[in-house]
């Protein structure tokens, strides 16, 4: 399985590099800046790994839903869509769980746990609306326009537009805690799982 | 041997395969005009696409080794950035089979070597269609299913796929070639399959379809002017050129002949039968 990452990640491209660039930037941004706030911090981390998140399951099925081989190459995928999905999220969390420890070290009121609950579900639905909107349009550009307008619509908002569900935690003020991240962990929880069974269904 | 039992396929309302009954064995190739159902029929086969309520495919194994299908569709256009070599690991990765041995073997088969390193995106139409057929042996099956095999190449290429295509016959149980080119039928296939809008036109061996039409096949030296003519009298499969204003024409006609002087009665071929059986009626 990690030969088929490490091929299918090789036709991604520059994207590759995408992560690398985001980790270095981010460890700068740690590590970088004095009097630098947590909260600020992890609105960053989610800005950029989701978006990244979105593009990269979009690639990593392109092969299944962007090429218009979909019927062949579900003949090769449909016994091992899950299991690319887990060890993609695996690869995905290496870098991810690197940044959290660092800010861990670097200030002392952050709360781990929450953070990475509340990652881990914005990453599963951020990845099952993707593949989704891929699955129903067959053409990438798509979704990838509309996750930047949903981004953009809730990085304008800051997170308080009453016809958009908020999959991100947008607080620069409140300390990142179970209390106020349960209810977003779990309602994303719950529409990644009802949504990626939705995709099953729109694929099979 | 393939048994296909009353297969039909409709989509949006749109009849594309019509009750088909088939026996597909050895080297088959079907054929027919653009639209006859040929992918279709071959995806059915292939198991990718599932034909109407009632419809049976039967694959009559005569080995104990399980069914193994091998499936080239008509557009294999993926992983533009992978070498030849990755996009074979890993479609045999995900298949779940990967032996490194035996895709170095179907490099060497497909005489592949030289491009073992290059990307997709810089190959030329036959190569490609030759990682093509590598992709459908990588899980050594015993029917092997191709669609157009020979789409878009140069006749160079095309010969080259049809010798690599009868080396390989002896490798699997049945091979199924689909396309529109008579050339690819004729040069490869023991059995062939005559469809036109979803219906059989003909089931049987090469010279039984020659036979079929072999009173409807005449010769004509005429002059260039009168061609158009002679596509009123019957449908027009060769033309030589002999000199700047006369030319000898090769034609299907049903309709009767009178002037056996000027129309010589001549083997088909069979190009000649293909088109007769395409202007004839339907098998049941």
């Amino acid at each position: 399985m990690i030969n088929l990452l490490q091929l299918k990640s090789r036709s991604l491209g520059w994207l590759l590099y995408l992560p690398m660039a985001i980790f270095v930037a981010m460890l700068f941004f740690i590590f970088g800046i004095p009097n630098n706030n947590v909260n600020v911090v992890i609105v960053l981390l989610q800005l950029t790994f989701i978006p990244l998140v979105c593009i990269w399951t979009l690639y990593l099925f392109y092969d299944l839903l962007g090429t218009g081989n979909f019927q062949y190459m579900w003949l090769y995928y449909k016994t091992n869509i899950e299991k690319i999905l887990i060890m993609f999220f695996v690869v995905l969390f290496i870098p991810l769980i690197s940044l959290i420890i660092a800010i861990e070290f670097r200030f002392d009121e952050f709360q781990t746990l929450p953070i990475l609950m509340l990652l881990f579900t914005q990453c599963l639905i951020s990845a099952v609306v993707s593949l989704i909107l891929f699955a129903v349009f067959g053409d990438v550009s798509i979704p990838i326009t509309l996750i930047f307008l949903y981004i953009s619509a809730e990085l304008a908002t800051f997170g308080s537009s009453k016809y958009l569900y908020h999959i991100f935690f947008l607080n620069l003020q409140e300390s990142l805690n179970f209390t106020n991240t349960i209810s977003l962990a779990l309602l994303n929880l719950l529409f990644g799982l009802v949504g990626y069974k939705i995709f099953k269904l729109l694929i099979t | 041997m393939i048994t296909i039992k009353n297969l039909s396929k409709t989509i949006r309302g749109n009849k594309i395969i019509d009750n088909l009954n088939l026996k597909l064995k050895g080297i088959t190739g079907i054929i027919g005009p653009n639209g006859a159902g040929k992918s279709t029929l071959m995806k059915i086969i292939a198991s990718v696409e599932k034909g109407d309520k009632g419809s049976e495919i039967i694959f009559n194994n005569t080995s104990n080794e399980p069914i193994r299908i091998g499936y080239l569709p008509q557009n294999f256009s993926i992983y533009p950035n992978l070498t030849v070599y990755e996009v074979l690991k890993l479609l045999a990765t995900l298949k779940g089979n990967f032996d490194s041995a035996h895709i170095e073997y179907l490099i060497e088969l497909f005489n592949l070597a030289n491009y073992k390193n290059k990307k997709m995106k810089e190959l030329s139409g036959g190569t490609h269609r030759r990682v093509g057929i590598a992709q459908a042996l990588l899980n050594k099956p015993n029917y092997l299913i191709i669609d157009e095999p020979t789409a878009g190449l140069d006749i160079i290429e095309c010969i080259k796929l049809r010798n690599i295509l009868l080396t390989i016959s002896e490798k699997v149980e049945d091979i199924i070639i689909s396309s529109h080119l008579p050339e690819d039928i004729e040069y490869i296939c023991n059995h062939i399959v005559v469809i036109e809008k979803g219906q059989k036109r003909f089931e049987g061996s090469l010279s039984e379809m020659i036979q079929r039409s072999e009173n409807l096949s005449y010769e004509a030296t005429i002059e260039l002017n009168d061609l158009q003519k002679l596509n009123v009298i019957g449908e027009i499969v060769k033309i030589d050129k002999i000199s700047d204003k006369l030319v000898k024409v090769k034609f299907i006609t049903r309709k009767p002949i009178a002037d056996h002087q000027l129309y010589k009665p001549v083997q088909p071929g069979f190009l000649g039968s293909y088109v007769s059986l395409l202007k004839g009626e339907v098998v049941p």
